[in-house]
């Protein structure tokens, strides 16, 4: 069967849409719904509303919302102004202090949550609009904020590296083990290049701004500082699945945001609307999501491209570039679990097989990933910022692309210098 | 034409049992009219979703967990029935019953799928723990359990020990901080999930076989002629034979693995499963019905 | 037609106020369970197995219905935005493409909710959850499956409504 015309057709059926300003998620489902028709398996739609119904019955997405409405929540109820004043206190006298408090705080996130995307609408929620107020661009607010959740997915606990090592049998201790020291060379690198942009771009702070006083501000984040304490405390030490710490986080939300006096029944309605419409938007994506990956799992587009692979024979170093490429090809174009459910078992099974250690390969597949998530023409994180942040997403990728790339060379770091993931595991004796 | 066997792990048939019964199967047909594409790791769906696929011939054979088949087919419970089987090889006598396959098949065949047969992913269940050797029933009373659902929750507690449900995604952070001390898995899982680095107690208690449901859509094996059901027929019975030989292979080297991975096992003392046999036994008239449970005792006997 | 058009404003208008207050209610009872969860982990040592079923169908119900709600609000995002300074006609024509995409990715979804393959109406998907169970609760799936046809009837309702002249500002709570 020849299927140029109908994929042609498609083709230019998506940009029509694309350029009349479709939104991403149905474009993708439209997109997929036609190409069932096209390769003459329209039968199989048949499973559609079972496969969008398990994609999001999933235990996995329970601790998304919780986190989104803690953060709006808190946002609203003071908690945020409230550490961005103590840090304010703390890191103000530094050039672009608010950067770096964006940064510190997403590495704090980062030991509650396994999701990039639930840091980046919290913190977008609450971070971004200070920054605004005290005089940065919404445009550097929404980049630092962006680049900076993705230490969520790569210091413990992380989601990504549970469902990896779950499915390619991958000891999850040692990975997680193995994500710190990337993780805190990740922020310590944004912190640096806050640092440059603060001093080329004159950003606020320094020593003669107007700084909130350090005691009283600690004192009056003192309720709002045992939220991280709550939540780390709880999952660390095992009080806590990362579900409930979530949920305990928005009671928490809700008694200090009551306590600071800024929170009444009107401000809790509305922070449950938002996030009811966040959610909305996420699911309605994860529908598409689940539409995509099922017509291409099918059709075995994996598979095709890695017997095209199997041809070019490279060796062990070319073949670990060519992992780079294939999984921050898929980061960008789907969901993060689809693209390690899809791509992992086809490409993983070789690299071994040449020698490449499972812990390192699996944290820079991770890694890579992640870095999806802020690179067109999908990048998850940048979209659901852009829609708490009330920004244009390609003016977002944009103004987030310097970040993209020194973390782009990061990861480069990373690949050939194992020691640096290896270090912590095998000091653990976890390999 | 084009056959989609779809599963739940990976494509590996040196480790994964549901692979060696897919290749085995596939190998079978080589020389045929047949192809066969093995779809791995979900990607056709979760459990639920393959039910329905093959359920409507949108899948030609699926290898469902022991809790979809038994969710159509409640007699099939009885495969997780604690302490009930003595091995393996038993379950495979019983299975090969005719009253079991004809009373097992019947509601799945309402359903429009086949069931065509258990296929084994490991050993038996065992105990998994982070903090103790245990070898016998007392040493549970002070740990705290993972369980999947309410009937793995009786069972620790018939055992004097304590559950708590947790999601699978959650077993690792739950364990590693202290919400549960174990769970009842077999290695396989423990190894696959990565759990070997703090779950370092095994104990091989022989709680109950690890299987799969075997399902081939009935609207497409119904339209095939007698000579290819005939092929498929043999096929299947080549992939059940290919897994059963991955078994014992698997049987005798997993416990060098664990070992490899710094698992310590310990045997359940003399008289110990016994003990746990008599603990358990009230909850197998509560977890199949009276009839069911007459039907796997009958069965038991008959395959003495 | 203006009273045409009025009444499919006004249903599209008391559609999402309903799905505000169910998203708000699933979202209430989502952070009430969890909460009981862990109350009950360390108050009575035992979290029933329930709750964490619950927790998930009542973000199903707040995640499909809230779909709904981003629907209303155009809050879903996209890629370019360039028509927005164009002429009116160049505008018209986009919201029908737009509207022609979100029909073409759910109609199938919403065909398929009450007809199997080949269009057999005993193997639909919600016919079949009529059948199944939950996990650990009495009751059966049906009543998590029917807020995906439910989502779509309600998004294509507020299509209508967008040619009908819905700019979608919300008559309250815009969220931002
Ligand atoms: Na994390
Ligand atoms: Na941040």
């Amino acid at each position: 069967m020849d299927f140029a015309l109908p994929v042609s057709l498609i083709l230019v059926f998506t940009a029509v849409a694309l350029a009349a300003g479709s939104a991403i998620a149905y474009l993708i489902g439209a997109s997929a719904i036609l190409t069932f028709w096209a390769v003459d398996k329209s039968q199989f739609m048949a499973v559609l509303p079972q496969r969008l119904f398990s994609q999001l019955d999933s235990f996995a997405f329970l601790a998304m919302p919780l986190f989104i409405l803690a953060g709006d929540l808190m946002n609203r109820g003071g908690v945020a102004s409230a550490l961005i004043d103590l840090s304010m206190s703390v890191f103000g006298r530094l050039k672009g202090g608010l950067g770096h408090v964006n940064v510190v705080t997403s590495v704090f996130f980062a030991g509650v949550s396994g999701s990039a995307t639930a840091d980046a609408a919290a913190l977008g929620n609450s971070l971004v609009p200070e920054m605004e107020r005290r005089g940065y661009t919404r445009d550097y607010a929404s980049a630092i904020t962006g680049a900076s959740s993705i230490i969520g997915p790569i210091i413990p606990p992380s989601s990504i590296m549970i469902f990896y090592g779950a499915l390619m049998e991958t000891n999850v201790t040692a990975l997680f083990a193995a994500g710190i020291l990337p993780g805190l060379l990740l922020a310590a690198m944004l912190m640096a290049m806050n640092a440059y942009y603060a001093h080329r771009d004159d950003h606020p702070g320094g020593a003669d701004m107007d700084l909130p006083p350090f005691l009283p501000s600690l004192i009056r984040a003192i309720p709002a500082l045992m939220l991280p304490v709550i939540i780390l405390g709880g999952t660390l030490f095992g009080f806590m699945t990362p579900a409930e710490a979530a949920g305990v986080a928005v009671l928490a939300a809700v008694l200090i945001g009551i306590g600071y006096g800024k929170l009444d029944l009107r401000g809790i309605l509305d922070s449950l609307m938002r996030t009811g419409v966040m959610l909305g938007g996420l699911f309605i994506l994860l529908c598409a999501i689940s539409t995509f990956s099922y017509i291409a799992a099918l059709l075995q587009w994996p598979q095709a491209i890695q017997s095209v692979v199997e041809g070019w024979g490279l060796g062990p170093l070319g073949y670990l570039m060519l992992i780079n490429v294939i999984f921050l090809g898929a980061g960008m174009a789907m969901d993060v679990k689809a693209a390690v459910a899809l791509f992992a078992p086809i490409f993983v099974p070789a690299a071994l097989a040449m020698g490449i250690d499972p812990i390192h390969l699996a944290i820079v597949i991770c890694f890579n990933i992640t870095a999806g998530l802020l690179s067109p023409p999908l990048g998850a994180v940048l979209l659901i910022l852009s829609t708490v942040v009330k920004l244009d997403y390609w003016r977002l990728i944009r103004v987030t692309m310097p970040f993209l790339i020194a973390e782009l060379l990061l990861l480069l770091v990373l690949t050939y210098v194992p020691a640096i993931t290896l270090a912590l595991p095998t000091a653990l004796g976890l390999r | 034409a084009e056959i989609k066997i779809a599963m739940n792990s990976v494509d590996d048939p040196a480790n994964s049992g549901e692979a060696t019964f897919a290749h085995g199967f596939a190998d079978a047909l080589e020389g045929t009219d047949f192809t066969v594409e093995i779809y791995p790791s979900e990607t056709l769906g979760k459990e639920k979703e393959r039910l329905d696929q093959v359920s409507s011939g949108l899948l030609e054979i699926n290898l469902a967990a022991a809790s979809t088949a038994y969710s159509v087919s409640p007699v099939l419970k009885g495969l997780t029935l604690p302490f009930f089987f003595d091995s393996n090889e038993q379950l495979d006598k019983i299975m090969s019953e005719d009253m079991m396959m004809e009373k097992a098949s019947a509601p799945l065949l309402d359903l429009g799928v086949r069931f065509a047969g258990i296929n084994f992913i490991g050993t038996p269940m065992g105990i998994h723990n982070a903090k103790k050797p245990v070898s016998t029933v007392a040493d549970l009373a002070d740990l705290r359990f993972r369980a999947l659902n309410p009937e793995q929750l009786n069972l620790m507690e018939a055992l004097g020990s304590n559950g708590t449900v947790i999601a699978w995604a959650e077993v690792a952070n739950a364990i590693q901080t202290g919400v549960a001390d174990g769970y009842f898995n077999p290695p396989s899982s423990a190894i696959r999930g990565g759990h070997t680095g703090f779950l370092t107690n095994y104990t091989p208690a022989d709680l109950f076989p690890s299987t799969r449901a075997i399902m081939v859509s009935d609207d497409w094996y119904s339209s095939l002629s007698e000579e290819e059901q005939g092929q498929i027929d043999a096929a299947l019975e080549a992939g059940l034979e290919a897994n059963r030989a991955w078994l014992a292979e698997w049987t005798t080297e997993i416990a060098e693995r664990q070992e490899e991975l710094g698992v310590t096992i310990t045997p359940l003392a003399e008289g110990e499963r016994d003990k746990m046999i008599e603990m358990a036994a009230p909850l197998w008239e509560t977890q199949v019905s009276a009839e069911d449970f007459q039907l796997w005792t009958d069965a038991k006997a008959a395959a003495e | 037609m203006t009273s045409l058009k009025n009444a499919i404003l006004r249903i599209s208008r008391v559609l999402d106020w309903a799905a505000s207050a169910v998203t708000l209610t699933a979202l209430v009872v989502l952070v009430g369970v969890v909460l009981l969860q862990v109350a009950a982990r360390y108050i009575f040592q035992q979290p029933p197995s329930w709750t964490e079923e619950v927790a998930r169908y009542a973000m199903i119900w707040a995640g499909l219905i809230g779909a709904t709600m981003a629907f209303k609000r155009r809050f879903d995002p996209a890629l370019m935005n360039s028509v927005k300074n164009g002429p009116p006609w160049l505008q018209t024509a986009a919201e029908l493409v737009r509207s022609l995409v979100v029909l073409v990715y759910l109609a199938p979804v919403l065909l398929y909710c009450f007809v199997g393959p080949g269009m057999n109406p005993a193997r639909g998907f919600l016919l079949r959850h009529t059948k199944t169970m939950a996990e650990a609760l009495p009751f059966h799936t049906i009543w998590v499956a029917i807020a995906v046809p439910l989502m779509i009837v309600v998004i294509f309702v507020h299509i209508l409504a967008r040619h009908s002249g819905d700019d979608g500002a919300p008559h309250r709570a815009n969220p931002d």
